[in-house]
């Protein structure tokens, strides 16, 4: 799905806004390693990434873990696992809850696991009571209108999307979805809608893109490859040495943009060429 | 996998204007009437009342006088002047602020408003 904006109130560099964080530094940003809260609007218009599967694009943010919490208005029940329909107040998503294997094979009852807690003092066996209570429901399933607490990846199963949960609970309290929807606009302004990165290594990551889109370091030896092929395949020569090579012209224009920026570049280059020698045609 | 539309959240007051989709009010049941299949939703600061259809969620668990949340469609009946709610999900909210509730909804409105942000989805 191809999403387009407009920003008519940005305060970004309008260069800077469409380049993403290359691969390699997307565990920088602090929205790759946890489960982000979001609405549910907004996960389904996530844009993916052609890079890395798996992973989806919020504005300059790579994500895959979300949390979501709303009511359930769908539900599904198949031999290994549930899926339930989550409705938020912006969108509802698809969600699938696993079964857990150990709840087939235990046969233990909830009073028989608190007698053998009898020991523990009382605040504890009250909590272990709750916990219990909770598994069990999770082993019934939720009901249509339950309020649910969901965190998990976003995959996509038969075309739609989803999130696959790795964590689910029922909430009782129904105060907790006010708590979510206060805290949303405010991670919104001030993580989401928001860059990680300064700005000033921002500006040097376009720089350095801007000059050729999509070369970057561990491109460069496909690249020389290729370009060795195709004078091969033209030429037919009986020997190649290494100072042919940078005399091709495919090779010095190679060159020529990715070492703009300095002799470090150039060093790495003629390591790569190096390298190349040992490529078997 | 054919999903229900979402219920976009609304203020009672709000939903009586509304024309058509899906909604998502929450208010204290005033009246219910399980033969019928109706019940009344009342906001317990403005007097705003909205009718709700139950067809598809008997038996209510919960009493007259809860706080409940209805999402559902709004129709509007042939006359054109009252709007009512057909509840696909009721849900017994007792024990939420409204208040709190209420101004948390104000803030994310305030927030989607602020985004200006036109999308143009492809699909």
């Amino acid at each position: 799905m191809d999403v387009e904006e407009m920003e008519v109130d940005g305060t970004e560099n309008h260069s800077l806004r469409n380049d993403k964080i290359p691969k390699t530094l997307c565990g920088l940003d602090f929205c790759f390693h946890v489960f982000n809260k979001m609405y549910i609007d907004d996960i389904i218009a996530l844009e993916q990434c052609d890079v890395i599967p798996g992973m989806y694009w919020y504005k300059r943010h790579p994500i895959y873990k979300v949390d979501i919490m709303g009511v359930v208005v769908k539900r599904q029940e198949n031999v290994r696992c549930f899926i339930y329909a989550v409705d938020d107040g912006t969108g509802v998503i698809t969600c699938c809850c696993w079964k857990s294997r150990l709840h087939e094979q235990s046969s233990e009852d909830i009073e028989t696991t608190l007698q053998r807690c009898r020991n523990l003092p009382e605040v504890l066996r009250k909590k272990m009571s709750g916990v219990l209570m909770s598994e069990a429901k999770k082993k019934e399933g939720y009901s249509l209108g339950d309020l649910v607490h969901i965190r998990g990846k976003i995959k996509i199963f038969r075309g739609e999307r989803e999130v696959v949960a790795s964590y689910h609970n029922k909430l009782e309290d129904p105060n907790m979805e006010i708590v979510r929807m206060s805290e949303l606009p405010v991670l919104y302004r001030n993580l989401y809608d928001v860059d990680t990165l300064p700005k000033k290594v921002l500006e040097e990551l376009s720089e350095m893109s801007g000059q050729r889109k999509g070369i970057c370091h561990s491109e460069i030896v496909p690249e020389l490859k290729k370009i060795l092929v195709t004078f091969i395949e033209d030429q037919q020569p009986e020997e190649i040495s290494v100072e042919h090579v940078s005399k091709i012209p495919g090779v010095t224009d190679l060159l020529k943009e990715v070492c703009w920026r300095g002799r470090m570049h150039e060093r790495f280059i003629r390591l790569d060429i190096v390298h190349c020698k040992s490529i078997s045609f | 996998m054919d999903l229900p539309k979402c219920g976009s959240v609304q203020e009672i007051s709000n939903a009586l204007s509304t024309n058509q989709g899906s909604i998502k009010v929450t208010g204290r049941l005033i009246q219910h009437d399980c033969i019928n299949r109706q019940a009344t939703l009342g906001d317990p600061q403005t007097s705003a009342s909205l009718c709700v259809d139950t067809s598809l969620t008997e038996p209510l668990e919960g009493s007259v006088g809860s706080l409940f949340q209805v999402i559902g469609e709004v129709e509007r009946e042939d006359g054109g002047d009252t709007p009512i709610v057909r509840a696909r999900i009721m849900r017994c909210v007792d024990g939420m602020d409204l208040l709190m509730y209420n101004r948390a909804l104000r803030n994310q409105q305030k927030y989607f408003q602020s985004r200006n942000v036109t999308l143009v989805r492809h699909n």
